[in-house]
This record gives structure tokens, sequence and C-alpha cells, in this order.
């Protein structure tokens, strides 16, 4: 008896296959980029506002210019490095407009970081996380955006050069400054305690 | 090496992005300097700070306001597609306030003409029976169909019994004609009429060469 060959595993489009597809009317490729997508803008949206509320708005914001501008990406640069742009240009725009971000109340950092461990532990670590992310926030755009992509991304120099469109050296001396000035920012919150490790 | 180390060296250690010999010039300053290591590791202890915060999913209401607004957009979209083709139609034709009017006035006077042919229509079927062609019977008021020689009104039974004839200028056909002048045009030398009289009875009425219009 003639074996059945099994159906082939689904193949999956590259990020570049996605953009051509969107281009000719597929919206389900638009749908499959926002499930590629969403989580990476969402956190960056909450790490530079420090506001849950905000980062939801950012992201509805974000995606609908991506669902807009898509069609005239030309992939000089990767997918992933065209959505940092636009999302950093968007948080930009609209966190530039408003006052330094609120700290976070402790529900809502409970609610953000729910890590399992004891009930002393955990709000320990929440004041250490709430703390971290408030002074993050605070940080001048341009070393926030950096040290957010490195440390938070994850991305490499050579990768944050191409999202803001600088040199190997500007991310360098933003990264480091960046730290730095977080360093004295928790150190001014906790006077009395050292920096969290 | 500088005396001590800059923060972008250090901080660019920690990343692991300094060159080979860049990073073993460091280790070498930092076996013998305390307060580098002591930068460095205020450096690392933020740099540990950060990789806990922790990563947060995305709300599901979150992705279906997202959802909602693209399709928005998309409905957005194709409207404004269609309206800017109806657009550069009407630019490619040259309208200006001349053409509108004249537009205008077209219309305005199609609209008056279909007014008058309806009201002229209208009085033309009060004079005139209408005619059907057809043998098939259907029951219209007022209407005519032709069998064989003679024009019987529309739903009567093809068996109906005529009880008496008459020519055309007898007076029992003037009282029929009288009474409905607008059925005296069906009755020529090639066809009857058959109608009932003022007391209920099928008559059939006939042209006579010598009968007077």
């Amino acid at each position: 008896m003639e074996a059945i060959p099994a159906d082939p595993a689904p193949v999956r489009s590259t990020d570049e296959e996605l953009v051509e597809r969107h281009r000719y009317g597929d919206e389900e490729a638009f749908e499959e980029i926002y499930r590629r997508f969403a989580d990476m803008v969402y956190n960056l949206a909450l790490r530079l506002s420090n506001d849950p509320e905000e980062a939801a708005d950012l992201t509805q914001e974000i995606f609908l210019r991506i669902y807009r501008h898509l069609g005239k990406f030309r992939a000089k640069s990767s997918l992933k490095t065209w959505i940092y742009r636009v999302a950093l240009n968007q948080c930009r725009s609209r966190l530039g407009r408003k006052r330094p971000a609120e700290p976070l109340s402790e529900e809502t950092e409970r609610t953000l970081s729910d890590s399992g461990r004891g009930p002393e532990q955990r709000a320990l670590a929440d004041d250490a996380q709430r703390q971290v992310a408030e002074a993050l926030a605070r940080l001048p755009p341009v070393f926030a955006e950096a040290v957010t992509l490195c440390d938070l991304e994850g991305l490499s120099y050579q990768e944050i050069a191409d999202v803001l469109k600088v040199r190997i050296g500007t991310v360098r001396s933003r990264i480091a400054r960046g730290r730095e000035r977080l360093r004295e920012a928790l150190e001014d919150m906790e006077p009395s305690k050292e920096t969290p490790s | 090496m500088t005396a001590h180390a800059d923060v972008e060296i250090l901080s660019a250690y920690l990343d692991r992005e300094l060159t080979a010999s860049e990073a073993e010039r460091l280790e070498d300053h930092l076996r013998d300097c305390s307060r580098c290591r002591n930068r460095l590791d205020s450096l690392s202890s933020v740099v540990t700070g950060l990789h806990r915060l922790e990563r947060v999913e995305v709300p599901s209401v979150l992705t279906s306001k997202v959802r909602r607004r693209v399709a928005l957009e998309r409905q957005d979209r194709a409207l404004g597609s269609w309206l800017d083709r109806l657009e550069r139609r009407l630019a490619g034709m040259r309208l200006d306030s001349a053409t509108f009017t004249l537009a205008a006035v077209i219309l305005a006077l199609a609209a008056i003409s279909y007014l008058f042919i309806q009201h002229v229509d209208r009085a033309e079927r009060q004079r005139t029976p209408l005619v059907v062609t057809s043998t098939v019977p259907w029951t219209v008021p007022g209407a005519f169909e032709r069998r064989g020689d003679a024009w019987w009104p529309s739903g009567v039974p093809e068996d109906t019994p005529v009880t008496a004839t008459y020519a055309s200028d007898a007076p029992e056909a003037r009282a029929i004609f009288d009474a409905r002048p607008e059925i005296e045009r069906l009755v020529s030398d090639e066809t009857a009429l058959v109608v009932r009289d003022e007391t209920g009875r099928w008559v059939r009425i006939e042209q006579r060469a010598s009968a007077p219009r």
C-alpha cells in the first residue's frame, strides 16, 4: 500500500515576504506582522512611558502608522529596524509633549511583574523594579532609548546604530551616559541603600 | 588607557563591544585599579536591575483595539480610493459653473417634459380605451382584446352569448356610445365591438357602410 505523504509543515513567511503580501492586499500578512512585533512595540512603549495606558495608546498609534506606511517600506533595513524607528518616532512625538512619567502605583507594578516568589521577596523585587522603571522613564529620551534598546531589547550596538541612524560611537556614548545617570538616580532614590543587584 | 577607565569603555566592556585589544588593556588596568572595578560593579548592578524588568504580555483588549482600528483604516482607504477616482473623472470633464448651469437646465427641461407627457398620456388614456392585442384575457378596467373579428372586454368568458347585433348608427348603439364615447373608435369595417347595453345584455355593434360617424 502506497504511503500517503504527510502534509508539509506550513512555511513561515519571511518579514520581507509579509511586506510584499501586504502590498498586494493580503490582510493576513499584516495580522502576522502584528503577531510578530506587538510584544516588542508594546514593551518598548511601556518602558519609555512607564505607563500601561499610555503604552497601549502608543501601540495602537504605532501599528496604525505601520499599516499606513508599510507599502513604502523598501527593505533598505530589516523590517524589525524599520518598526523600531516608527515606534521610537511615535514615542518621541507623544511623550515629548507630556510631563515626566509618573511613578507606577504599587498595584500596577505588581500586576506587571508576577514572579511567583514569596510575598516579602516579591515586595522587595517589585519595589526595586518600580524604581528602575521610574528612573528609566525619567531619563532624557536619547539616553532612555539607547539603554532600552540595549538592555531590554537586547540589540547590539550596530543594530542600535541602524535603528537610531547614528554612529556606533554615539550609541556607545549614549548607553554609557544613560547607565551612569540611572545609577545616580537610583542612588538618589535610596540613598541609604546600595544599588539593587 | 588613561589613568582611569572612561565610563564608555567600562560600559562597552559589559556589553562585549570592545575589540579584543581594548578588552585586554582594560582587564590589565582593572587588576590594579579598585576605583575602576567599583565603577564597573556599579554599572553592572544597573544593567542587572534593568534585566530584571520583566517583559509584559500584550493585553488582549489592546490587540482587539488595534485590529478594529486597522479595519476602519481599511474601510476609509476603500472609500477614499473610490472618491479619488470620482474626483479624477469629474476633473477630466473640466466642469465649471456654466456646465453645471447647463446641466441643471437640461435636467429641469427633462423633468417638465416628463410631467407634461404624463399629463397628456393620462388625458389620452381617459379618451382612448386600452387595447390589448393578446388573445389571453386579463382583467384591466377599460381594456379590450381582439377575438376573431370583434373587440371584447378583457376577462369576459369566450362562450358568453351575444343576444343582439346592431349597426353602429342604430339608436341602441348610439345610446351605448353616448355613455362611453371612447369605445366608438373600436368599431371599424374590419372589427365589431361586443359590450353590455344599458339592460346588461351583451350586444354586438358592427360598422355599416352607410352608417355615419
